[in-house]
């Protein structure tokens, strides 16, 4: 029996790098701060040098505790979290943690909070002297601390001081994390963008709040948390929509992305680059496999620069 | 990774025998440890589910006995053999015995029992030397469980029920304290206890232990989102001895299992 030839087509080459300001990412796929550790916890899954960068949980300038017990509780499409920003402290982040990441060929995005701007300047002046650390996500819209967090995300002067501070304080890339708790967030956009930082994330969890009924007590400790997961997909896409089109800055797009279709639906709406999250606690490796899926839909969709896709959303006239 | 439905068994009332298959899902499968269950595909319910491991079959395949108390088990309870189901694990430290133990006192409160009867199944695989006797408690006749599988291992077991349905009427830690005062005596030397059940049961185990100078270890549970350690979703208040602080530790890596003298009820 003769050998048939076959010809298989070559495989279409795309690229997938995109560039958020200054930093620069092989693929457009991150994780979302406080759903993927400090990245170690995930490495027993696949490889991480695949993703274009990860957030690491949000460091403070000392170990915190975080917020009583219970922390989260399941909700329609999505969870409530209010974990209080437990994280190890900036040094040990650097001494202990980091060091395991210098093994992938992957960015790594520390992610900040404080309670004064002081402590934010601290802590992203120490980043800043870290090998390995190559931007720095400003947490100014955590919900689940009654001070910092969302109480200098929600205010448009303290949202420029604390990132003008942090600007100041790092040469790093600096993406600001704002807060969807609020009436507009496009105004809190341009304080961003006036403070100078390079990019924005958007967006972090949603504020809610769970009773159960039998025994009619909250089912958080902490009463209200954090909204995160696919319920809150269709906010986030409006949101990454609306800033877009208002500030030029590059977005870095996040809230219920589970899958690749999802991350592109981020794109089309004016996102650089996604983060995935919560649906890393479903499937360990939902990052990855989103990578693999944007891919495959730039192939099928004969779409050969992912940054072609960046904010095309089609809107009819 | 996925694995095939081999069985689900509804027991009686709301408690299931789930038996499932895949390559390799038992071999590193330790007591106390456990998995977590993607119970439907799609987004709700979102998260997995922890399941406790029930006993080793093989290699490639466990069992896991589970309540049927919410949306998420109720939905595992309408799986049928042939079902796929996406799992992960097996996931954080389980029952550790250590060399010095010579009895060991299983202690079970309701679906506690669960990853009590793989312990009682590795000791007496693993350790001829260590002497089993289980203590198991629940609130009705119908909430005493494995208790034929106990039986068939050849375990001493101490039962009561809370209503007085089946065996002695009162809790768990009725039966320890009677066991202890009839055979501490003779000396406590290489007793160990180890513990599943309601958190108010654990705590009044854990008295006992302490008073008796009894090592124990409790296998703690909490609302889990991930399983392997990043949402720090599952902390639980333990003593960090060289601090001499209660620090936040997660259930799902640093336990479930815990030496329940650092345990901050």
């Amino acid at each position: 029996m003769t050998k048939r030839k076959t010809t298989t087509p070559p495989e279409k080459q795309v690229s997938l790098a995109v560039e958020l300001g200054p930093l620069k990412m092989k693929n457009p796929v991150c994780t979302a701060s406080g759903t993927f550790g400090y990245g170690e916890e995930y490495s027993r899954y696949y490889d991480l040098s695949k993703l274009g960068a990860i957030t690491v949980k949000g460091l403070s300038l000392k170990p915190l505790q975080g917020n009583p017990p219970p922390r989260i509780c399941e909700t329609p499409s999505g969870m409530l979290n209010a974990i209080g920003l437990q994280n190890v402290g900036v040094d040990e982040f650097i001494h202990k943690k980091l060091p395991f990441l210098h093994r992938y060929d992957i960015k790594v995005v520390a992610n900040i909070f404080g309670n004064t701007i002081e402590e934010y300047e601290a802590v992203a002046a120490r980043l800043d002297r870290a090998a390995g650390v190559h931007a720095i996500e400003v947490n100014i819209s955590c919900p689940n601390v009654k001070k910092g967090g969302m109480a200098f995300g929600t205010d448009l002067d303290s949202t420029y001081d604390v990132l003008k501070a942090v600007r100041g304080a790092t040469g790093l890339p600096v993406l600001a994390k704002l807060s969807p708790n609020v009436t507009d967030v496009v105004p809190f956009a341009v304080k961003a963008a006036e403070a100078g930082v390079d990019g924005l994330s958007l967006i972090n969890t949603l504020l809610g709040m769970s009773i159960n009924v039998k025994t009619r007590k909250p089912r958080i400790a902490n009463i209200t948390g954090g909204l995160s997961g696919p319920a809150i997909r269709p906010v986030a896409i409006r949101i990454v929509y609306q800033v877009h089109r208002a500030v030029g800055l590059p977005i870095l797009g996040m809230g219920g992305i589970i899958n690749s279709d999802d991350a592109i639906e981020f794109i089309l709406a004016g996102a650089t680059a996604v983060s995935v999250g919560t649906a890393n606690f479903v499937n360990p490796t939902a990052a990855s496999d989103i990578v693999d899926g944007i891919k495959k839909y730039m192939i099928e969709n004969d779409i050969a620069d992912i940054r072609q896709l960046v904010g095309k959303v089609d809107i009819p006239a | 990774m996925q694995a095939t439905v081999t069985s689900n068994e509804n027991i009686f009332g709301s408690y299931f025998h789930l038996e499932v298959a895949a390559k390799g899902i038992g071999r590193k499968a330790g007591p106390g440890t456990f998995y977590m269950l993607k119970v439907a595909s799609g987004t709700d319910p979102l998260l997995r589910r922890p399941i406790s491991l029930h006993r080793v079959v093989s290699d490639d395949a466990v069992r896991f006995l589970y309540k049927s108390v919410g949306r998420g088990t109720n939905i595992l309870g309408r799986l049928v053999p042939g079902d796929s189901l996406d799992i992960i694990g097996p996931l954080g430290n389980g029952f550790k015995v250590g060399k010095s133990v010579k009895l060991a006192m299983l202690v079970a409160g309701g679906i506690g029992v669960a990853p009590l009867l793989g312990l009682a199944e590795h000791i007496m695989k693993t350790r001829t030397d260590v002497t089993v006797v289980a203590f198991i408690g629940g609130r009705s006749e119908e909430d005493l469980l494995a208790i034929q599988e106990f039986r068939e291992l050849g375990v001493r077991m101490y039962l009561c029920t809370e209503d007085g349905s089946l065996a002695r009427c009162g809790i768990v830690t009725d039966t320890i304290e009677e066991y202890i005062k009839r055979y501490a005596p003779s000396g406590t030397k290489g007793w160990e206890m180890f513990s599943c059940g309601p958190k108010g049961m654990l705590r009044g185990v854990d008295a006992i232990a302490s008073m008796h100078k009894i090592k124990h270890h409790a296998s703690l549970e909490a609302n889990m989102a991930c399983g392997v350690g990043a949402c720090m979703g599952c902390v639980v208040s333990i003593l960090d001895r060289k601090a001499g602080v209660p620090v936040y530790k997660k259930v799902c890596d640093d336990g479930p299992v815990f030496d329940a003298e650092d345990v901050v009820w």
